[in-house]
């Protein structure tokens, strides 16, 4: 098989999807030097995966761990400029596309390489001192910077200080100094009694009285607004309260400076009386990282106001300095978050390179050799990349590119998706990665999962919304794909065509219902009418009858099914047993399917015996049991029951239903022709002629001759005629064919013959062709006693494997037709659901008056959203998905292989920056 | 468990996990982040930090260090403390009563320690900052207080000053102040004793209630968390106990006056030793008559034994945490109890403590030094060597 992709025969894509792709093992010896070049176009291709040929060296022992530690220290320079720029709420802009980025690339290095031979490691040196030099500069403004701000913050609190200063001097101070003199005397050793005193006192007459405040010191200073109360309290329980401490809060709030936060303060004044406070004060200050300001004499007012001038003077100085400074930083991080993406893009792939170089291996000085996967289809590609990385070194060294003679170790699995197909293929993946080249179920899935979801969600209306939805992701399909989207949105984005195909299923199920939000469209016009319907007086129990003759082509409804239902009283019956009968047809072909794909891969492998002792025998028994049933389901379909119970029914000659066109039956190559019979009986006769007797049983009076009880006159129920297969052999109540019984035994038969064969002769025959080795092998082995040993261990294992595999098989086939009933049952619930909903919530209301209809419209269409949009969708997808993982895929699918992680610089810098 | 506690949720089955279910499960997905011993391993083998730094990068500790360019062993200790921190911070937000306050607990010691840092560094006249920086992140007050704690006296005044004006705010007050109440009540406030030994004694003591008090909440937690962080504290208790005495030789504390009415004082009051074993401790004058009083009690004698043997192999420090790592990994295996993330916090010190032991041993070139650390969970420790073989 390999050898017919060598030829360079292209499949069409539906084929490659089937199996993966070819997978070549090669080793490709290469020049030291030339190695970066290689690698960097292998790299760009993405279709190589590296096997690390030093798996016992630790990271540190490999051969280019240098250069992937440059590469962290130039990727640690990097964050930090982003970190950087984040600080000024730029946001890094993008490097465009990653292809675009990666082909210029190329060009570039193409272009540069005639010039310069080690693109690599001098990419890497430029790039080193260009970052480096930018860091210094960003690390020596942002030193600058804060050593600025807090200047500038020290005339800013200096400021604040003195003019809160003044305006307590001014103002609270006279009051405080008063009262203090009208309560207690002036040397007082209670100064701080006093002074409490003072304050909850009533206040007097405004008046000054200098020599009184100036017995009191005083420190002022800034502290933050946090910290306030703990500072407050500490120095209450420091000084046991001799002191009196006002705060004023400063309206704007001040930058730290070496966090770049800003932090609300406020501007405090202290008074006290004695130095063994002030130490005190001093040291609780310093832990509170208060910035203490010494105030000048506060009565000589135009010092104060010099002062002020000359603050506020050097304050606009500072700030222009500050401004220049924040402007010079802003400048350098704008211009680095337009380059950052992109060295981080050249980092991240030279860091991939220098990874991939040291999984390579030195055999012979100055060549490296490494050993990888590559894509068949592609290996071609790779050659002409290294060759040609070679060439451009323009020096004929060589390099090797040869396929390791096999054994191969087992290949990845690699399968080629497009937009659309890459949903699906992740949905299998998420199961398991398919065995190398083994049938992929994805293929069929893309098919038959959005349809199995169609049969269960199936409304046109609610169908509807989920294909516009669909619609929706695929109008936003290019803005979506740059965008970086969150987990959820990402998900749907990537399942944006299984959604739309989601929804077409839904919306072709509900036309073949006929439902849409539980109401049925008739839109062809119903082929039933009740009595008494255009008159509109049908009444209660009344009878709907055909407006065209049974069976012909104008009885029946063209698309879907007749609108008529959704009124009748048997409704449900009827939608019932459709569905279910449906939810077995489509379950046991799809299983029958997924069995064939077994026998397929068995050609493909050439496992002879698996396709002889397990494929057949999975056919003969899955066809004689459940094939049949849906044979026997199609023929009560097809049978005209008008006709053949009119055959047994016992009519008065030349009375009312007397030569109805309904008899239809043929007798003897006359096709419904009305015999009289002699009347030798009670005087009634069947069409065909049969005298009726009051002890004539339906298999007398039945014309045909099938047997049983019904004798094929009455139609069957189904399912005790399957469970009688099994259970009565050979008995047959209601046939629908001559001969019904016979087959039913020998389909019987075959099932039961199967299942030991399914079970014992792979292990035999796996044992006989082992035990002929073993003894082509005996006469020179002498330690054969320790190998047959394990033989039988083997040979136990593979028959427990086997019986659980047949096990498996043939108790699946039953549950797994049972399970398949869920198309059915959650197709009810929604139908079901979808009624409540519109009766419940709008036909009410709609009956009270147009408010009631208006909130109920309300909860109607909050209701369908919440419950049938979302929460049915989602369990349909998970039914459809159950169905598809368990029931379809266990009949065939191994999913033991390994994931093909190609050596990709799109797929890392994809990675990184998700 | 005869008298069940009144909300038995802490070490009960059945309830368990109402409540701390949650940090429970965090605490136990942490358990993969602890180094193996092929780690260890790799480690060992490096030639530099540089390379010591790259196989770290492929542990739990990659982030802490990916942006500290040269690596010290002490910028190495401050990030995987720092990672530890942030940890148990993030278990400490997820928890609820009676866990948050056993928590809370684990971090007394820290600040404890703090305190006393702070208070031996402005003895010896060293910078704050300086100081500050060298404190356990997990014993961490508001800065201003950790600043205004060296600002105060070192004697018996400024300590009471110290107590009322700050450290009364702290959750470690109480301890603080059952010192100064018990000191007042031996001698006033006349005594002077030499000062570097005080701080020592005002550690101890603090310790002392500190595990008195913790041994307390446990018993009134009750379970299984009485029964196994009991264990772990009685444990820790002895080995404070054995600890002071032996540090305690050659100093004024083991004057015969001073054994009884001060050393005597510092052994806590919880533990396998007390009270038969601390008043026999309280008499002891040197090593061979703490030998013989270790003798009487197995558990501790063959641990002293390494200690009396001088082999020089293994300091009495390395046998205890020896003996620390093998009964707190059993804490932490075991489940329905909070001791699970006190033996997880020990055992991440014991990791820090190892890393840094490595690095440098690597930093000074001493490669047959190397190996003398106690790797945690790890399958070659004696106790599960043994069983394997």
């Amino acid at each position: 098989a390999s050898g017919t992709n060598a030829t360079g025969e292209t499949y069409p894509t539906m084929v490659k999807w089937f199996r993966s792709e070819e997978m070549e093992y090669i080793s490709l010896i290469v020049n030291q030097d030339a190695a970066h070049d290689c690698l960097a176009d292998l790299g760009r291709l993405g279709v190589i995966q590296f096997t690390d040929l030093n798996p016992d060296l630790t990271p540190f022992q490999r051969r280019f761990v240098s250069y992937v530690k440059r590469c962290d220290e130039l990727e640690r320079k990097l964050r930090y400029f982003a970190g950087e720029c984040d600080k000024f709420n730029l946001t890094l802009e993008s490097a465009g596309d990653v292809d675009t980025f990666l082909e210029n690339a190329a060009a570039s290095g193409a272009a540069a390489g005639s010039t310069k031979d080690q693109t690599g490691a001098q990419l890497l040196e430029t790039l080193e001192t260009e970052l480096e030099g930018y860091e210094n500069q960003l690390k020596e403004l942002n030193s600058y910077s804060e050593k600025l701000t807090t200047e500038y913050n020290e005339k800013v609190e200096l400021q604040e200080v003195l003019e809160k200063a003044r305006r307590f001097f001014m103002t609270d101070a006279p009051r405080l100094a008063v009262s203090e003199m009208t309560t207690g005397g002036p040397e007082s050793s209670g100064a701080g009694n006093d002074k409490a005193e003072g304050l909850l006192g009533p206040e007097d007459a405004p008046g000054a009285a200098r020599d009184m405040d100036m017995r009191f010191s005083s420190i002022t200073g800034v502290v933050a607004t946090e910290e306030k109360a703990r500072f407050e309290r500490m120095i209450f329980r420091a000084t046991r309260g001799n002191c009196y401490v006002r705060f004023a809060p400063i309206k704007q709030p001040i930058t730290d400076p070496s966090s770049g936060e800003l932090i609300e303060k406020c501007v405090f004044i202290v008074f006290y009386k004695s130095v063994s406070i002030e130490t005190k004060l001093k040291k609780i200050c310093d832990a509170f990282d208060a910035h203490r300001y010494s105030l000048p004499d506060m009565d000589d007012a135009p010092a104060v106001d010099r002062m002020l001038t000359e603050n506020a003077q050097e304050l606009v100085d500072s700030r222009t300095v500050l401004l220049k400074n924040q402007d010079t930083r802003f400048r350098l991080c704008q211009m680095l978050a337009r380059h950052t993406e992109r060295w981080t893009w050249i980092v991240v792939r030279e860091k991939a390179i220098y990874h991939s170089l040291n999984m390579f291996k030195s055999d012979v000085s100055g060549m490296l050799r490494g050993e990888g996967w590559v894509v068949s289809d592609s290996a071609a590609e790779v050659r002409e990349a290294i060759t040609r990385a070679h060439s451009s070194m323009d020096s004929n060294m060589p390099s090797h590119i040869e396929q390791v003679p096999k054994p191969w170790p087992t290949p990845p699995t690699h399968f080629t998706t497009n937009k659309f197909t890459y949903g699906y293929q992740e949905f299998v993946n998420t199961y398991g990665i398919p065995r190398y080249r083994e049938a992929n179920p994805a293929l069929f899935t893309a098919a038959t999962f959005p349809f199995l979801f169609g049969v269960m969600y199936g409304d046109i209306g609610h169908g509807l919304f989920l294909f516009c939805a669909g619609i929706y992701l695929l109008w936003n399909e290019k803005a979506n794909d740059k965008a970086k989207l969150g987990e959820m949105a990402a998900g749907l984005h990537s399942g944006r065509y299984m959604i739309v195909m989601m929804g077409f299923f839904a919306v072709y199920a509900g036309f073949i219902y006929n439902d849409m939000f539980s109401l049925g469209l008739n839109l062809f016009g119903s082929r039933w009418v009740f009595d008494g319907q255009y008159n509109g007086e049908v009444e209660e129990g009344a009878v709907a009858v055909q407006t065209a003759e049974y069976a012909s082509a104008e009885s029946v409804y063209p698309f879907g099914l007749d609108p008529m239902w959704h009124v009748t009283s048997n409704e449900l019956l009827f939608f019932n047993s459709f569905k279910m009968k449906l939810s077995v047809i489509f379950g046991i072909c799809q299983m029958f399917a997924g069995t064939c794909l077994k026998g397929l891969n068995a050609i493909y492998f050439k496992q002879k015996l698996d396709f002889l002792f397990e494929f057949l025998p999975m056919v003969a028994f899955a066809s004689s049991l459940f094939v049949y049933m849906i044979v026997l389901i199609f023929m009560k379909w097809t049978i005209n029951w008008n006709s053949r119970m009119l055959s047994a029914t016992c009519l008065e000659p030349n009375g009312d239903g007397w030569g109805s066109e309904d008899y239809k039956e043929c007798i003897d190559g006359q096709c419904g022709v009305w015999v009289q019979c002699e009347g030798q009986g009670n005087g009634l006769c069947t069409p065909w002629g049969y005298d009726c007797t009051d002890q004539s049983t339906t298999a007398d009076k039945c014309p045909l001759n099938f047997g049983g009880s019904g004798d094929g006159c009455q139609p069957p129920n189904l399912i005790t005629s399957l469970i009688n297969i099994a259970l009565q052999p050979g008995n047959v109540d209601e046939p629908m064919y001559y001969g019904q019984a016979g087959i039913q035994n020998i389909l019987l038969l075959i099932a039961f013959a199967s299942v030991p064969i399914l079970l014992l002769a792979k292990p035999y025959f796996l044992s006989k062709q082992h035990q002929s080795t073993v003894h082509h092998h005996a006469h020179d082995d002498e330690e054969h006693g320790e190998a047959e040993e394990d033989d039988d261990h083997g040979f136990g294992e593979i028959v427990i494997h086997q019986a659980i595999e047949t096990i498996e098989f043939v108790l699946g086939m039953v549950s797994n037709t049972a399970s398949y009933l869920r198309l059915w049952a959650l197709s009810l619930a929604h139908s079901e659901l979808a009624t409540v909903f519109w009766e419940k919530a709008m036909i009410s209301t709609l009956n009270i008056n147009w408010f009631a209809a208006f909130i109920g419209y309300g909860i109607f269409a909050g209701v369908t959203f919440g419950v049938l949009l979302m929460m049915d969708v989602l369990e349909c997808f998970l039914h459809a998905l159950r169905l598809h993982w368990v029931e379809f895929q266990n009949k065939f699918f191994a999913a033991d292989g390994v994931r093909f992680a190609p050596y990709s610089f799109k797929q890392i810098i994809d990675d990184g920056s998700a | 468990m005869a008298t069940p506690a009144p909300r038995a949720a802490t070490g009960n089955m059945a309830t368990f996990n109402i409540l701390h279910g949650f940090p429970e499960a965090l605490v136990r997905g942490m358990r993969s982040s602890f180094l193996a011993d092929s780690d260890y391993h790799h480690l060992t083998q490096c030639e530099n930090l540089d390379d010591f730094r790259l196989n770290l990068s492929e542990t739990d500790y990659s982030e802490g260090i990916q942006d500290n360019a040269g690596l010290t062993p002490t910028s190495l200790q401050s990030a995987a403390v720092e990672k530890l921190v942030t940890e148990f911070q993030y278990l400490r937000t997820q928890a609820i009563e009676p866990l948050s306050t056993f928590l809370d607990f684990i971090t007394y010691e820290y600040m404890i320690e703090n305190v006393m840092l702070l208070l031996k560094g402005s003895l010896s006249g060293r910078d704050i900052n300086e100081l500050i920086a060298q404190c356990h992140p997990l014993g961490m007050f508001k800065e201003s207080t950790m600043r205004s704690i060296p600002t105060f006296e070192s004697n018996a005044k400024g300590y009471s000053d110290l107590y009322q004006t700050v450290l009364v705010d702290t959750p470690v007050g109480p301890y603080f102040s059952q010192f100064l109440q018990e000191s007042s009540d031996r001698f006033g406030d006349s005594r002077n004793v030499l000062e570097e030994v005080e701080i020592e004694i005002i550690k101890s003591s603090l310790i002392k209630y500190w595990i008195e008090d913790f041994a307390q909440f446990v018993d009134k937690l009750g379970g299984e968390t009485k029964q196994i962080m009991g264990d772990l504290l009685k444990v820790r208790a002895d080995t404070n106990a054995i600890n002071i005495t032996l540090n305690s030789f050659g100093t004024p504390l083991n004057e015969p006056a001073m054994r009884a009415s001060d050393r005597k004082r510092l052994y806590p009051a919880v533990g396998h030793l007390y009270p038969a074993g601390t008043s026999m401790l309280a008499d002891v004058a040197d090593e061979d008559e703490l030998g013989r009083v270790l003798e009487l009690f197995p558990q501790y004698s063959a641990i002293w034994n390494i200690h009396a043997g001088g082999s020089g192999d293994k300091s009495i420090d390395d046998a205890f945490y020896e003996r620390d790592v093998q009964q707190l990994e059993l804490a932490f295996e075991g489940q329905m109890h909070f001791a699970t993330f006190y033996a997880y916090v020990k055992l991440k010190e014991q990791e820090i403590r190892n890393l840094v032991w490595i690095s440098e041993c690597i930093l000074q070139q001493q490669k047959d030094e190397i190996n003398k650390f106690v790797p945690v969970f790890s399958m070659n420790a004696p106790w599960r060597a043994k069983k394997t073989r």
